[in-house]
Parts: structure tokens; sequence; C-alpha cells
């Protein structure tokens, strides 16, 4: 062999496809397995409701009749299924939201446990919506939805509440140029109460009005009835915004996991993706409050789910939280309908009395670690 | 020894002051060069300023007055990739060890180099043509190559100093900047580390190693720079600066001065003990 000729053995060879994507097969299991879970919660909350079974064939030739495509259905059948493609829809976005808002949060905070519902941007939003829907002069949710601006103006007034929110929680719970577990949490368990106080006083102020207290009481734990197309176009332009940050975060947010500043010495403009992701995060929780109100923990444990079954990496954990978020929501309230029938717990309910204790044994799994913070 | 004086600054700091809001400021016009081909060893005492000066050289930090030049250019416009393309930093260890493979963290020593206007650089891992080799040469003279589907989690401390080191050389800068790299190596390692910069050094790159560890600055370094509360109080070539009047004001008289036999290039360095005896010998 002519030694000036350089070898290259065959593991040193540039190939740019040499390099593992973080997650590899996994992610695309996982995502596999939130897309059927998704199919399969929308034919069972299609079909399952108060009035009668509506088969899967009934729901698309609905659903086309309803974009102007086909015959409409005989008699209440095509209103009964526009009614259940809404309320489908809209729980699968807000899932999809409140998911992918959470999961942004925990990349900005570097932080497992920061959630919208947590941190208080959740609370936020719904002290916005609550206001306008003070403002407009209390009509409730009906007159909302079928006024033409108002779902709007909700919808900007809970925006502009969460986003307060979220930049007092990242202002006051910076210390020394890092976010102090403790004190996000214990930032968030304070805006709560603040904000719970003043929703509190606000609907007994409004007892005298019903529609008014209906309205207002219809955002403490989320409210997936009477929901029209406004809501859809907000939610779907909202978390179209919002995942189109993924591409600038994903993998940003995974060099920041070791420190904002060994990520801004590897060339990550912090500062951009900080924001970018904040944004991102408190439009797609606000559009989710502002449609359907407050839901606790989707943000919190669809995350958590995700990362145990797909790994860390936030360039999957972003797209596949969406994904998973719109299949744990519609499960959580199909199943959940189909198996208490009339009895028809409220989902921010339902979330609450699962998502409570998955909190607390979180806590419970990492003790040794938090006695550290 | 190459005489580099005669080369062009590759970066040059003049008149650096630094201080944290409402706090002592901590430099206090600091002006310093590095040449390339260039090892350059920052000590001082604790809290003299030394990981601070680091990190307003490297951009990471504004300084108040003065600034930064890189080639001529000041850095104060740059954007944060074009300042990573130029300047690689080796921190003291990392705020959160992330659960990631050892070869996906060395990897991120390439963020800076992803092309920005393309879908692919947006998308894709390993983007930039050079990328892969580039990594593999990096952990390769780190001696890291076989660890490369280890969690960085199960690594000890010296032995994710020397991942750092080679997400640091697979960053492919011009110019190096090591906060205590040694710090949790044990003796043939600090040796290793100290080499491979040296190696990096003779390479063309300029290299500053910030260390308390002034006998291994003394035999590698081709200048050594000593920082006493925010100013630059003694610089030179070792035998110029490891001597008693200089640092005797600095670090007390309980030092022991002394000259090593002759090292891998040939050369007798000085070297300075700790030492319980009071008076300063030379």
């Amino acid at each position: 062999m002519n030694p000036s000729q350089p070898v290259d053995p065959p593991s040193l060879q540039p190939s740019p496809q040499a390099a593992p994507t973080p997650g590899g097969k996994r992610v695309w299991w996982v995502a596999c397995g939130a897309l059927t879970l998704l199919m399969a919660a929308i034919w069972v909350s299609l079909g399952v409701g108060r009035s009668e079974e509506i088969d899967a064939m009934l729901a698309l030739r609905g659903a086309l009749a309803w974009m102007g495509l086909g015959e409409p259905l005989p008699d209440a059948q095509q209103w009964i299924v526009e009614l259940r493609w809404t309320r489908t829809l809209v729980t699968a976005l807000v899932g999809a939201g409140l998911a992918y808002a959470g999961a942004l949060l925990q990349g900005v905070f570097r932080n497992d446990l920061a959630a919208p519902s947590i941190l208080g941007t959740t609370a936020g939003a719904s002290l916005g919506a609550s206001i306008a829907i003070l403002a407009v002069g209390g009509y409730g949710v009906e007159f909302l939805a079928s006024m033409g601006p108002a779902p709007v103006l909700v919808m900007i007034a809970a925006f502009t509440g969460a986003a307060l929110v979220t930049w007092l929680v990242a202002m006051l719970g910076r210390s020394g140029g890092r976010y102090s577990v403790p004190t996000l949490l214990l930032v968030g368990i304070a805006i709560n109460a603040v904000v719970g106080g003043i929703l509190a006083a606000m609907q007994s102020f409004a007892l005298s009005d019903f529609e008014v207290a209906k309205a207002l009481f219809a955002w403490g734990f989320g409210h997936l009835d009477d929901k029209g197309p406004t809501e859809i176009g907000l939610l779907c332009l909202a978390l179209a915004i919002g995942a189109s940050i993924i591409p600038f975060v994903g993998r940003e947010m995974d060099l920041l996991a070791a420190g904002e500043e060994d990520a801004l010495a590897l060339g990550v403009d912090t500062g951009r993706v900080k924001a970018l992701a904040l944004l991102a995060a408190t439009l797609c929780a606000a559009a989710s409050v502002a449609a359907v109100g407050q839901i606790a923990f989707v943000g919190l444990v669809v995350p958590h789910i995700v990362r145990l079954l797909a790994g860390r990496s936030y360039r999957d954990l972003l797209p596949l939280s969406l994904l998973a978020g719109a299949a744990f929501l519609l499960s959580v309230d199909a199943s959940q309908r189909w198996l208490l029938g009339d009895l028809r717990l409220r989902p921010g309910v339902t979330l609450s009395l699962v998502g409570g204790p998955f909190f607390l044994a979180l806590l419970v799994v990492n003790r040794r670690r938090m006695s550290s913070w | 020894m190459v005489e580099t004086k005669d080369t062009v600054a590759l970066m040059a700091a003049k008149e650096l002051h630094f201080a944290y809001t409402s706090e002592a400021p901590i430099l206090r016009g600091v002006d310093l060069e590095l040449r390339a081909g260039e090892l350059v060893a920052l000590f001082g005492p604790n809290g003299a300023g030394k990981s601070t000066l680091l990190k307003v050289i490297g951009g990471l930090l504004s300084p108040s007055q003065g600034s930064v030049r890189v080639g001529g250019d000041s850095i104060d416009g740059w954007s944060t990739l074009k300042r990573a393309q130029h300047m690689a930093r080796m921190p003291q260890g990392l705020d959160a060890w992330p659960d990631m493979k050892v070869g996906d963290l060395v990897r991120a020593g390439r963020y800076c180099h992803r092309p920005t206007r393309s879908w692919r650089g947006l998308f894709m891992t390993d983007a930039a043509p050079g990328d892969h080799s580039a990594v593999q040469a990096a952990m390769e003279q780190t001696g890291t190559l076989d660890w490369q589907d280890r969690s960085v989690r199960e690594l000890s401390g010296g032995e994710r100093e020397r991942v750092l080191m080679a997400r640091a050389l697979a960053q492919g800068s011009s110019i190096l900047l090591a906060d205590e790299p040694t710090r949790s190596l044990d003796p043939s390692h600090q040796l290793e580390a100290f080499g491979l910069l040296k190696n990096q050094a003779s390479q063309g790159k300029a290299v500053l190693v910030v260390t308390h560890d002034w006998n291994l600055a003394s035999q590698f370094a081709d200048r050594l720079v000593c920082l006493a509360q925010g100013q630059i109080v003694a610089e030179g070539t070792p035998e110029q600066v490891l001597r008693a009047p200089v640092l005797g004001p600095v670090f007390g008289s309980q030092l022991h001065f002394g000259t090593l036999p002759p090292g891998s290039d040939g050369e007798a360095r000085p070297f300075v003990l700790p030492w319980s005896g009071t008076e300063a010998s030379d």
C-alpha cells in the first residue's frame, strides 16, 4: 500500500447521515401511538352523546355537508353531528395548545415542573378573559359565541393577561442569572392565589346577573360545550403561529438545558429563543383559556409522558406534545363522557382529579433531587 | 520556542472595565492581547476577576467600558453565531448535565456552523459539511471517541472535562478560552490536557487558559498573566513572572521558588510551591 495515500477507516468517513437524531425510531413509535389514540378518541367523542349514537359514516357525511360538500343529514342529525365535531375539534386543539405551552415553558425555565397552570399563565389568561366578559356586558358564553368580534376580544384580553403574568413570573423567578425552582413555584402559587381571589370576587359581584355569573364560572374549570367555528379558527391560528417557532427553538432548548451561559457561548441567541418561546407559549395557553376556560395539568402531564416515552430532546418533545396533548385531552374527555354518561364532569374537574395526584407523584419521585434546591 | 511577538493579535482587549450592577468593579482597566500560535495562562488569587475577564473576552458579558476586538473587528455588534465561530469556550463544568449522549454533547459544539438560511440548517443535526469529521477529530484528540454512546451523566468529573474539551475543539474556532480545564483531572490527565492545548496553539490558534496551576502553566504557556483585584499586575514569560518580587506582593511570602529539570521541549522552567516557611526565597 502506498503510505502517502490517506486511508480513511470506515468509521471516520464523514457522512451527514451518520449522526443519530435525538430519540430516533422511538419518536416515530410514540408519534404513531399518539395518532392512533387521537383517532380512537375522535371516533368515541363523535359517537358518544346524550341524544343518539352517531357512527363514523354519519359523522363523515355530516362533516362534508358542513363544509358545503354533499347533502346535509336529515332532521336534527346534521345539527348534532356539527355540535359533536365542534366539541371534538375544540377539545383536541385545546389539549394540543396547553401541552405545547407546557413543553415550551419547561424548556425556557429549564424545569420539568413548569406548566402554564402552575406558573399562573392560564390564571392570567382567565383573569383577562373574565374582565373582557364583564366589559362586553356579561351576556354569557352563548351570546359571545354568536357575536362576531367578542370572542376575538376575549382572546386578546386573555392573551394580555397571560402575557403579563408570564412576564411577571419570568422577572420575579429569576435570581443570579438563572431560574430557581422554588422561587418559580412560589411565585406561581402567589399569582394563582391572587388571581383566584379576584375571580371569586368578580363572581360574587356578578351573582345578581345569572348569565354573567355563569359565563365567569365557566372559566373556572373549563367548558367544552357551546363552542363555534370562531373558537376553532382562533385555536388553529394560535397553534399555527405557535408551532411555527419549533425549528427556531427546538435544538436551542436542548443546548439551553446545560445552562444559559453555556448555550450563549455555543452561539445560541438565548434572548431570542426565550422571547419566541414565551410568546408562543403565552399565545397557545391564552387561546386555549379564551376558548374553553382553565384546564389544569395538561401542560404538565403530557410533556412528562412524552419525555418518558420518547426521550428529552425538545426537537421531538415540542411537536409530539402538540399531538399527544390533543390525544390526551380528547381521550380524557371522551372516556369520561363514555363512562360517566349524564354525570358530565367538566374537563377541568377531571384533570384536577387526575393531574393533581400526578403532580404529587412527580414531587415524590424527584424528592431526593429536590432536597438540594 | 517560536517568537510570536511580531504576529498580528487575533484578539485585543483594550481598557476593559466590568461591574455587576450595584457591586464593586470586578475588572478595572484590563489590556490583553492574544496572538495566533500562543498559549497564554491567566492566573491570580481567588476573586481576582479571572473568570469574569474570560467571559467578557468571550462576549458572554458586555464590558461597561472598553472593547474586545477580534481580527480587528469589535465583537460588540457580532451575532452570537459569529462570535461562537471565532471563539470557543471551555467552561468550568455545566450548570446541569443534560441526559445526553457524549457524542451529542460534543456535536453541540458545531451549532454555530449550521447554515442559517436553509431548511436543512433548521431541521438537521449534522447540517454543515465537515461537522462529522470535526466532531470525530475532536473526540479522537481528547480520547473520548469510545464514550460516544454513553450518557454524559455516567461520566466522572475528569471524563466530563475531557468531553467539554472535545466540544470546544469541535467548535473549530481560532480562539480557545478555557476556564480551569485541569481542575478535576488527575496529574497525568492534567499534563495531557495542557499538551492538548499547547498542540492547538502550535496549530495556529490563540489559547487563553485560566488556571491556578502556575507550575503546569510554566511548562506549557508562552506567556503568563497575573490578574489581581481586576488589574493585570504582571505579564511575561514564566521566568519573568514566577519570581518572588513579582508574586510576593500578590500571594504573600509563603512561597518556595525553584527550577524544574528540562521538560519535553528541553527548557528548564521555574516552579513555585506553597511553602509553610515564612521568608520568600528566590
